[in-house]
C-alpha cells in the first residue's frame, strides 16, 4: 500500500535481511505486547504471543504483498492470534468477578474520588474493567482508544462494517464508563460539555 | 433529539465522526440538558483514561527470544531455501557432491568385493552353506590337495562311544540321505574314495554330540569329557565330520559359541575367545603337542599360564585351520602314542619328531617346507581359542 512507513523495511525483510525485521520488531514490540497483555489478561502469557506474532509475521511476510499498511497487518494477525488463544483457553471471566473485585473501593469511607484513588490504583481499576468487557468489544477499544487506530483501519483488522465497529466501540466505552463513574473522573471532565 | 438518542452519538462526537448538522443538533441538546451534559463529560474522562493507560512493555531479552523461535522453526519451506535457493549456486553444487557420492560408494563396494571376511560374513548371514563360502576361499587361496585333505581330516572315533544325550537324539536323525546326496556332502577325499566315506559316514553320525544340548548350555556329556573333548561347540565337536557337513547338518539357529567366528576384515580377531578343555594324562606332553600342532596349522600361541593344576593357552590360528586343530585336540589325552598322531599319516609330516621336541622343525625338512607353502594366506581371517589342559583325575 501506498504510504506505507514500513515498506522499506518490509521489503528488506523479504529480501532476507533479518536486521530489517528486528527493526521492526522492536518498533512494534510494546503494541502488540499491549493487546496481547489486555486481550489476555496474563503478562507472561501476552508475551509467549507476541513473540509468536512475530514469528508467524516474519514467515508469512514472503507473502505479504502489501495490500494493506503493515501495521494493520501486523494488528490483525495479533487480534486473531489473541481470539484463538482466548477460545483455546477458555478462561473467560465474568462480570460479576471485576465487579466483585471493585466492591471495597466502592466501600471506602472516604468518597472524594480525587484524593480516594491514586492514579494507580485508578489505572488498575480501568484496566480490571477493560479485561471485564466482552471480547469483541475489548478488541475495538483496545484498538481505537489505546493504540489509536481509525475506524477503517480497525474495520479492515478485524474484518467488520464500519457501523459495527462504531457499535461496539461505543458500547464498549459506556461498559467502562459504569464501572469506574463513581471514583475515577475528575471534576474538570464532567464539565467540559458545558 | 431526545436524550437516548443523543447519548448514542456520544462516541461519534467525540471521535469527530458526526456530520456538521448532528453536531449542531447535538450541541442544541447538550446546551438544554444538564444530565446528557454531564454524562459526555464522564463518556471524554473515561476515554481520556483510557488512552492515558501505560504502555505494556516486552521484557528485555524479547527480540532475542523471538529469534531463537524463529531459527528453531524448521519449516519446509524453510529447508527448500535453505537446501536449494539460490538455485544457480547450490544446485551444481549439490550435484557435485552426489556424484561425487555415489563414485566413492560404487568405489567402496567394488573394494570390498574380493576380502574374504565380507564374503564368508556375508554368505554366512544370508544362510549359503559353510562349504560354499569355504571350497570359494580354497580357491582363492589357492589352496593345494594336502590342504584339502587336511580339511577332510577325520578322526577315528571307533573307540569313543556315543553320548547319551546322543542316543536319545538319534530318534530326531533324518532318514539317511541318498547316495547323491550323502556324496555332496562328504568332504574331497570322501568323495575320492567313496567307500570310506559310505564307511565314515553312519560313524559320523553315531558319534555327533548332542547339538541340542550343547545349544542350551548343557554340560558336556561325560563320555567325551573322558575322551578328552569338553565343551565344544556344537559344529566342531560334531563327529569330525567336514566344517561343510557340520555346518549343513546344523540346524539354521546357530548356538551363541557356534556363532559365525570370521570377522569382516582380513586378520581380525573373532570377537570373543572359545574355550576348549582338553582333558589329559600328562599335561606337559599335551601342552608339547598342542603346541606343535598349531605351529603346523600356520597358528601362534599367544599366551600361556597355568592355573593350578591346569594349563591355559590363548592361540591364534587361521580359521580355515580351526576344524582340523579342534579335531586333532579332540584325541589330545597326553599319551604316547596317541591317536593324535594319526595326523602325521595323514599328512605325511614329521610330526612325531616335532610334537615330541615341542619346536618347529628345520626348514629343510620336506614336510615342513609343504606346510609352510601351504601357510594361509596373511589376509586371511584369524580365530582365537582359549584351551585349557587339565590332569585327568
Amino acid at each position: 500500500m501506498a504510504g506505507d512507513p514500513d515498506a522499506e523495511l518490509v521489503q528488506k525483510v523479504r529480501d532476507g535481511h533479518r536486521s530489517a525485521f528486528n527493526q521492526l520488531v522492536l518498533k512494534y514490540r510494546n503494541r502488540v505486547m499491549g493487546i496481547a497483555a489486555r486481550m489476555l489478561g496474563d503478562r507472561t502469557e501476552a508475551e509467549d504471543l507476541a513473540q509468536d506474532v512475530f514469528v508467524k509475521i516474519y514467515h508469512a511476510l514472503r507473502d505479504f504483498h502489501g495490500d494493506a499498511l503493515f501495521s494493520t497487518w501486523l494488528y490483525r494477525v495479533t487480534a486473531n492470534s489473541c481470539l484463538n488463544r482466548k477460545k483455546k483457553q477458555n478462561r473467560e471471566r465474568r462480570l460479576v468477578e471485576i465487579v466483585d473485585d471493585l466492591e471495597p473501593l466502592r466501600c471506602d469511607p472516604s468518597s472524594n474520588p480525587d484524593s480516594l484513588l491514586e492514579r494507580k490504583q485508578l489505572r488498575a481499576l480501568l484496566e480490571k474493567a477493560i479485561e471485564a468487557l466482552p471480547e469483541e468489544q475489548r478488541m475495538v477499544l483496545i484498538l481505537r482508544d489505546i493504540e489509536g487506530l481509525s475506524y477503517e483501519e480497525i474495520a479492515e483488522c478485524l474484518e467488520l462494517e464500519l457501523g459495527t465497529v462504531r457499535s461496539r466501540l461505543h458500547r464498549g466505552r459506556l461498559e467502562v464508563q459504569s464501572k469506574i463513574k463513581a471514583y475515577s473522573l475528575p471534576e474538570e471532565k464532567r464539565s467540559i460539555a458545558s | 433529539m431526545n436524550c437516548p438518542e443523543v447519548q448514542e452519538l456520544f462516541s461519534d462526537y467525540l471521535d469527530e465522526r458526526l456530520e456538521a448538522s448532528q453536531v449542531s443538533l447535538l450541541k442544541e441538546h447538550l446546551g438544554a440538558c444538564v444530565s446528557c451534559r454531564r454524562g459526555l463529560g464522564e463518556l471524554l474522562g473515561t476515554v481520556e483514561l483510557i488512552g492515558s493507560l501505560d504502555e505494556i512493555e516486552t521484557s528485555p531479552n524479547f527480540l532475542a527470544q523471538v529469534n531463537r523461535k524463529i531459527d528453531r522453526c524448521w519449516t519446509p519451506v524453510r529447508f527448500w531455501r535453505w537446501a536449494f535457493e539460490p538455485a544457480k549456486i547450490k544446485l551444481p553444487l549439490e550435484a557435485a557432491a552426489l556424484a561425487v557420492v555415489a563414485i566413492v560408494a560404487i568405489y567402496l563396494y567394488r573394494s570390498s568385493e574380493p576380502l574374504p571376511g565380507n564374503l564368508i560374513a556375508s554368505r554366512e548371514s544370508a544362510g549359503i552353506a559353510r562349504e560354499q563360502s569355504q571350497g570359494a576361499q580354497l580357491q582363492r587361496n589357492g589352496e593345494t590337495p594336502d590342504q584339502r585333505a587336511l580339511l577332510a581330516y577325520k578322526p577315528a572315533r571307533k573307540e569313543r562311544p556315543p553320548p547319551l544325550p546322543e542316543l536319545l537324539a538319534k530318534k530326531e536323525t533324518p532318514a539317511p540321505l541318498p547316495l547323491a546326496q550323502a556324496q555332496r556332502n562328504t568332504s574331497p577325499s570322501q568323495i575320492a574314495d567313496p567307500g570310506s566315506a559310505l564307511q565314515q559316514d553312519p560313524g559320523a553320525s553315531q558319534t555327533r554330540p548332542p547339538v541340542e544340548s550343547l545349544r542350551k548350555g548343557a554340560p558336556p556329556p561325560a563320555s567325551e569329557v573322558a575322551a578328552g573333548v569338553g565343551a565344544l561347540p556344537a559344529e566342531t565337536a560334531s563327529s569330525g565330520a567336514s566344517p561343510a557337513q557340520a555346518k549343513r547338518e546344523s540346524p539354521p539357529a546357530a548356538p551363541a559359541r557356534a556363532a559365525p567366528r570370521v570377522a569382516g576384515v582380513p586378520m581380525s580377531r573373532a570377537p570373543a575367545l572359545q574355550d576348549v578343555e582338553v582333558v589329559s594324562e600328562d599335561v606337559t606332553v599335551s601342552q608339547r603337542n598342542v603346541k606343535a600342532v598349531l605351529n603346523l596349522l600356520g597358528g601362534r600361541v599367544l599366551s600361556e599360564r597355568a592355573s593350578g593344576d591346569d594349563v591355559m593357552l590363548t592361540v591364534e590360528l587361521p580359521q580355515s585351520r580351526e576344524p582340523e586343530f579342534r579335531s586333532v585336540l579332540k584325541q589330545e589325552t597326553g599319551k604316547e602314542p596317541s591317536a593324535f598322531y594319526s595326523l602325521d599319516e595323514k599328512l605325511g609330516l614329521k610330526f612325531r619328531e616335532q610334537a615330541q621336541s615341542g619346536r618347529t622343525p628345520p626348514a629343510s625338512q620336506g614336510s615342513v617346507r609343504e606346510a609352510r607353502r601351504t601357510a594361509p594366506d596373511k589376509e586371511e581371517p584369524t580365530v582365537t581359542l582359549e584351551i585349557r589342559i587339565r590332569p585327568k583325575k
